[in-house]
């Protein structure tokens, strides 16, 4: 229910700013591209109605993984080194496989009847309601253990001897 | 905008996305492309959820987001790993299955 | 069950064969005693089957199945009927005299040597056995090869001799040639006929086509020319001679190469049916008969004249058989297992006193080896046809026959050969047991031990008395003929023959009144062509050298070109394609991602069915 004009425009910057993430040769652009990228996602779902769900890419993924993603690019030169663009073959293999799946799920959502976008059902429960009280308990609870083991994973795989 | 409209700019995403990861020379921008592929299916996952009406559409890419989460960290180990083993963290060079 | 004692006899031999092929062979000794044992009780139950037959007529079967398929059902037995089991009789009583003959004549060969030479010798028995004794075609057929087999081993006993074995591969060339028609005879017979079974084929007979008839007959005739050395294939009978004596007395005189003459009185009612058969049989028999004797005439070495008599007298038979009298064929092969034997065991005492083959070696044995001398007089006789002797019986047989037949060449082949019989038995007689030592070696020649003589004495009481009886032996095989009216003619007209063959070879040599080399000069392109034995051997090896080697290096450029070519190009395109792929392997991740997304989109595409 916002205005179709602000979603075109956000839809075309997202569209920049990927092609930005994806072609840009410095490292650091391309990250603070898709940070841009990020941001932009999370107005989509605020604009859904999930409010939670578009602070939380915020936080974590903006806040979290792209300045992961920073701090590595830029402490860790050495470890990165000057990118440079591949080969020809491999860009145009490349470009040609994804244009094909580009096509292919374009073809999938123009063909496909979708049904009418509902309202929320008005007993709609709390986020915290859904995940402690049904049966979305489980995977949260296996997604902590998730967590603990990436740490570890983590930790074990680069450490120094 | 319609529900057309939101996965059309998915689907642009996760073709970039592909791209990239298929491209992209040095092993981090492959990392930064894979970024890309999840945020547009966690954007699909809220699309279908909103189209749906219930509110776990914003749940499921929670999940997602936790999971992207792992993988990076992960994802970073194994990098500084390769650097130290093979000095070079090219994705060209890195190639001793040849053959 | 009327057939057991010829069945316990068709085993013994097979029994004793494989103890001593499998456990004993390497001591010789016992071997022999073993050996010997079998075939004397072989010996008696083949007569115990002779006279249970005799007191109850008819055929006896007994069969084992064999083979069971949807197509056709294939059955083992023996087929016991007076034919079989006289030539049962036959086979066990030249094998036990030959075995313990060879007690002494072998005595000089190592214990594991003579192990194997008893243990071929029971394999032979069992064979020619299992030949005479066979139910059903394809039965027949692995028995002759099986008996070619023992003809081999047993004739490169000596293998190290060079000679003993090119003869031995020569025998089983020649026969093999034989075999090939009666193979091929075999299967057109089973084609066009459907029976496999002896029997069937004899009784089915009249219901098949003159074609199918003659074609097949002759097909296996042609294994008959192989084994029973007829012309063209008679050229292995002589270099057979290489063999030890007592073998070419058992195999190469009384029973291998009767075989032949026993396939086609065995299927004569099929051969009758056929007149061009009978009379290519008739025919190639007298012309073998003549042609042998001739080349008889010029040998030295006194196997060879043997061997060559052999050939002469089988070429008798098989002009019996063919004149369409099948007794008279029978009694012969019967009559002369006895008296060749004698002659080759007589040979075989006289070679082991001088330590040589050569009949100018010898000389003036009679007097000092009298049994040998005296039995090789009986069988001489007997071979000559000269009454009261058994050869001169069955000799008579055939010649008659011949006489009444309606193709008349024969006849006079046969007759022609009479004389020829006579004189060249006579030239041995008297140039190696009469007259004067011809050389040092035979002034020291000795009688053999007993284990030699005894057989000696055995076969000529038969050479003497088998002859008498003619008509228990028609009577027991069943009349094929009606009684001739006996006119003396004939007999009388043999008889002048042989006697003036007797007093040519006593004019050439033993009164020296003729000289053998004056004449030999005088006709020697005669001479030379006989002594060469008309070249024949000359035209076999090149046959040979030409066709069969070329050949055979024609199927060995195609094994090693074409059939391994294609293994080769299949192993080498198979690299080559390995080789190319390899290139897939970069061994870069995103390459491999790039395969991943293709599969992705081809599985999406059969999934969503967009083809």
């Amino acid at each position: 229910m916002i205005n179709k004009g602000l979603y075109i425009i956000f839809s075309i910057l997202i569209f920049i700013f990927s092609i930005l993430t994806v072609f840009h040769k410095d490292l650091m652009k391309s990250a603070l591209s898709l940070a841009c990228v990020l941001f932009l996602t999370a107005f989509f779902y605020i604009s859904f109605g999930f409010e939670f769900l578009g602070w939380t890419q915020i936080l974590l993924y903006v806040g979290g993984i792209v300045v992961l993603i920073l701090f590595v690019v830029m402490l860790a030169k050495e470890y990165v080194g000057k990118p440079i663009e591949s080969g020809m073959r491999r860009i145009f293999l490349g470009g040609i496989v994804s244009a094909i799946i580009f096509i292919f799920l374009l073809w999938v959502i123009v063909v496909t009847e979708f049904p009418e976008i509902e309202t929320f059902q008005e007993t709609q429960k709390s986020i915290s309601d859904l995940i402690f009280k049904t049966d979305y308990l489980l995977p949260f609870e296996i997604l902590s253990l998730l967590l603990l083991a990436a740490l570890f994973g983590g930790i074990v795989i680069a450490r120094r001897e | 905008m319609g529900i057309k409209g939101i996965l059309i700019i998915s689907a642009i995403m996760f073709s970039l996305g592909v791209f990239g990861v298929l491209t992209r020379k040095s092993a981090l921008g492959i990392l930064i492309a894979i970024e890309l592929m999840f945020n547009s299916a966690n954007l699909n996952f809220a699309a279908f959820g909103r189209m749906l009406g219930k509110i776990e559409g914003s749940i499921f890419p929670l999940f997602g987001i936790a999971i992207t989460v792992c993988e990076v960290a992960v994802g970073f180990a194994i990098i500084f790993y390769l650097y130290r083993i093979r000095k070079t963290t090219k994705a060209d060079e890195v190639d001793i299955l040849k053959g | 069950m009327i057939g057991i004692y010829a069945l316990i006899s068709f085993l013994l031999p097979f029994l004793s064969f494989i103890i001593i092929g499998f456990f004993i062979r390497r001591y010789g000794k016992i071997s022999a005693y073993l050996s010997i044992t079998c075939v004397l009780l072989s010996l008696f139950f083949s007569i115990l089957s002779l006279i249970h037959l005799n007191k109850n007529p008819g055929e006896y079967f007994i069969e084992w199945l064999w083979l069971s398929q949807k197509l056709f059902t294939f059955k083992f037995g023996i087929w016991v009927d007076p034919l079989s089991s006289a030539m049962l009789f036959v086979v066990a009583l030249v094998a036990s005299m030959v075995q313990i003959y060879s007690l002494g004549y072998m005595k000089d060969e190592t214990p594991p040597s003579l192990g194997r030479y008893y243990a071929y010798h029971s394999l032979f028995t069992f064979s020619m056995m299992g030949l005479v004794l066979s139910k059903n075609i394809l039965e027949l057929f692995v028995f002759w090869e099986l008996v070619g087999l023992c003809s081999y081993l047993l004739i490169g006993f000596w293998f190290y001799k060079p000679s003993a074995a090119k003869a031995a591969v020569k025998a089983f060339w020649t026969t093999r040639l034989g075999d090939v028609g009666f193979m091929l005879g075999l299967l057109y017979l089973y084609k066009h006929t459907g029976c496999f079974e002896l029997k069937d084929l004899l009784s089915k007979a009249p219901e098949f086509s003159q074609g199918i008839i003659t074609t097949g007959t002759l097909l296996l005739f042609c294994g008959a020319v192989g084994k029973s050395a007829q012309f063209p294939l008679h050229i292995w009978l002589p270099d057979a001679m290489e063999g030890p004596t007592p073998v070419s007395a058992l195999i190469h005189a009384a029973t291998m190469v009767a075989a032949g003459v026993y396939m086609v009185a065995r299927l004569f009612p099929l051969f009758s049916l056929s007149k061009i058969t009978l009379f290519i049989i008739a025919f190639i028999g007298a012309f073998t008969a003549v042609l042998a004797s001739t080349m008889a005439i010029v040998q030295e070495d006194i196997k060879r004249v043997l061997a060559y008599s052999t050939i002469s007298q089988l070429g008798y038979m098989m002009a019996g058989l063919g004149v369409g009298n099948v007794n008279a064929g029978f009694f012969h092969l019967f009559t002369h297992a006895y008296f060749k034997a004698l002659l080759f065991l007589c040979a075989g005492c006289a070679i082991h006193a001088v330590h040589s083959n050569s009949i100018w070696d010898m000389g003036g044995l009679l007097k000092r080896m009298p049994v040998t001398g005296f039995s090789f007089l009986i069988g001489l006789l007997a071979l000559s046809g000269i009454p009261p002797f058994s050869g001169f019986f069955s000799k008579e047989e055939i010649i008659h026959a011949a006489y009444l037949s309606e193709f008349k060449l024969p006849f006079y082949l046969l007759i022609i050969g009479v004389f020829l019989t006579a004189f060249y038995m006579a030239r041995v007689f008297f140039v190696a047991f009469l007259g004067k030592e011809r050389k040092e070696e035979a002034k020291h020649a000795h009688e053999a031990p007993y284990s030699m003589t005894i057989p000696l004495i055995i076969l000529s009481i038969f050479s003497i008395f088998s002859g008498f009886y003619k008509n228990e032996l028609y009577k027991f095989l069943g009349e094929h003929e009606t009684h001739h009216s006996f006119s003396p003619i004939l007999p009388l007209l043999s008889f002048l023959l042989a006697i003036s063959g007797f007093f040519l070879a006593y004019l050439y040599y033993y009164s020296n009144r003729l000289s053998p080399e004056k004449t030999a000069r005088k006709i020697y392109p005669v001479y030379n062509l006989v002594y060469q034995k008309y070249y024949m051997d000359h035209i076999a090896e090149w046959i040979y050298s030409k066709v069969a080697l070329n050949l055979s290096f024609l199927a060995a450029w195609w094994d090693r070109h074409v059939v391994d070519g294609t293994v080769n190009w299949v192993t080498y395109t198979t690299g080559r394609l390995g080789k190319n792929l390899r290139v897939i392997q970069t061994g870069i991740v995103q390459d491999y991602l790039v395969y991943i997304a293709i599969a992705f989109i081809i599985i999406g595409f059969i999934v969503f069915q967009i083809f």
